[in-house]
């Protein structure tokens, strides 16, 4: 997985210090530190970072000035401000400007990494969500192959805003410091299949068929899950899920109006598993 | 499991019906379901976890949805279950969920409770993590909304 990469603009090399400790061991990597304005955004021409800190007192501009001029080259930048000062003033400033977030220096790595996880996971923001979604995607495809021992064929994936089950679908509540939903659908007949090949039988009763994919799609949202609780790392941001609900019928639509998801299809030998993973933003 | 489970989503129903404009919240049948629960048309599952674990299943038909919807929307005609209605009705059970889990934490325990799935269709069914539920109604102005809880 590609690291998200972060410029920091300080002229403090203490500063810069404390910024790349709270940032170490997590998914973000410092691609670029500058001392003054000019140089944060000739590196950000140079380095194109994912996310940048500002500090607000540089010697050669202020840092408000310098977030503006770095959101004029790219609109779509992500900038949260790191300083010592954090007032109202200089947040609502900041905010018309189009600055991200605000910390208060000495950052705490917890706050720092929440706040970037909350602005990558931004409603509408496709990097977030396909950032999260790659957890899904490993789990997804790691514990076919593992816990029937077939193949996966191939892995798909679209974004959609309604899912229509094939037959057999299982919900999965997420809730914590994020809010979503995992679904698993499979056909009614792939179901069977896939079960014979999770219990290693020729015959298998409707009720293992339930019991079998329910309990797979806790696995992988279990996996999935504990991945992005290692990243997120204090408990206080911890994601956690509800018991799974199973919904048995064709042409169903199941529909979560505030979220847009993912659907990604997985083929097997024995025909297409479908998972559905979508996310309405923090709390 | 405890038959007072119920009592927070009675208690939560009872309180925020009222506020959409229903004027008589009454308690219906309470029944012990097993299995299954046949959707009437419109499910919406709201998931619960921490100190209680385990799934609400709410069951409407389509015409109460969006009867329920309507009236949620000042009296706003509901002509089909477009997005405005399908949002109202999943806000509806968000607001009851989350007020019975204000009401359980009270109560000494933590609930904390997924987005709701809404879930449409004809003829279908579904699994709520436990294979004995409790059956709810809960009538407002003669509309019926059935509450499955299932919890673990």
């Amino acid at each position: 997985m590609n690291k998200i990469r972060v410029l920091i603009v300080d002229d403090s090399p203490f500063s810069q210090r404390l910024i790349k400790d709270a940032l170490k061991e997590s998914k973000y990597e410092v691609c670029g530190c500058a001392g003054t304005g000019s140089d944060g955004i000739r590196q950000y021409r140079e380095l194109q970072p994912d996310l940048v800190t500002m500090d607000l007192t540089l010697p050669d501009m202020d840092g408000l000035e310098c977030c503006r001029e770095l959101l004029t080259i790219d609109p779509a930048g992500k900038i949260v401000v790191v300083s010592a000062m954090k007032d109202e003033a200089i947040i609502n400033r900041g905010t018309a400007i189009g600055v991200k977030a605000f910390f208060q220096k000495p950052v705490k790595s917890e706050a720092l990494l929440l706040g970037f996880e909350q602005i990558i996971a931004e409603k509408g923001n496709e990097a977030g969500q396909q950032h999260f979604l790659e957890y899904f995607i490993a789990a997804f495809t790691k514990n076919i192959i593992d816990m029937t021992g077939m193949d996966v064929l191939s892995v798909d994936h679209s974004k959609i805003q309604s899912v229509v089950s094939h037959g057999l679908g299982v919900v999965i509540g997420i809730t914590g410091s994020q809010q979503g939903r995992i679904m698993l659908d499979v056909s009614m007949e792939v179901a069977q299949e896939f079960t014979k090949k999770l219990l290693g039988t020729d015959v298998v009763a409707d009720e293992d068929v339930y019991n079998s994919i329910s309990e797979f799609t806790n696995i992988i949202a279990g996996h999935s899950i504990s991945e992005i609780n290692n990243v997120l790392k204090a408990k206080e941001f911890e994601i956690r899920l509800t018991p799974p609900s199973i919904i048995i019928g064709e042409s169903i639509a199941i529909i979560n109006p505030k979220m847009t998801s993912n659907t990604v299809t997985a083929k097997t030998a024995i025909g297409s598993l479908h998972m559905n993973v979508g996310f309405v933003g923090g709390k | 499991m405890d038959v007072k489970v119920i009592n927070p989503f009675i208690d939560a129903i009872m309180n925020i019906m009222p506020q959409l404009g229903f004027q008589n919240v009454v308690k219906g049948k309470l029944s012990v379901g097993e299995q299954f629960v046949e959707s009437k048309g419109i499910t919406v599952l709201v998931g619960l976890t921490d100190q209680l674990r385990g799934n609400i299943a709410y069951n409407f038909t389509e015409a109460t949805a969006m009867s329920i919807a309507s009236k949620m929307m000042m009296g706003m005609p509901v002509a089909t279950l477009d997005d405005l209605a399908q949002s109202a009705i999943s806000e509806l059970t968000n607001m009851v969920t989350g007020n019975a889990a204000t009401r359980f934490e009270k109560d000494g325990l933590r609930v904390d409770i997924s987005p709701p799935s809404l879930v449409v269709g004809e003829n279908f069914k579904l699994k709520v993590s436990s294979a004995k539920f409790l059956v709810v109604e809960m009538i407002a102005d003669s509309l019926v909304i059935e509450l499955n809880i299932g919890i673990e």
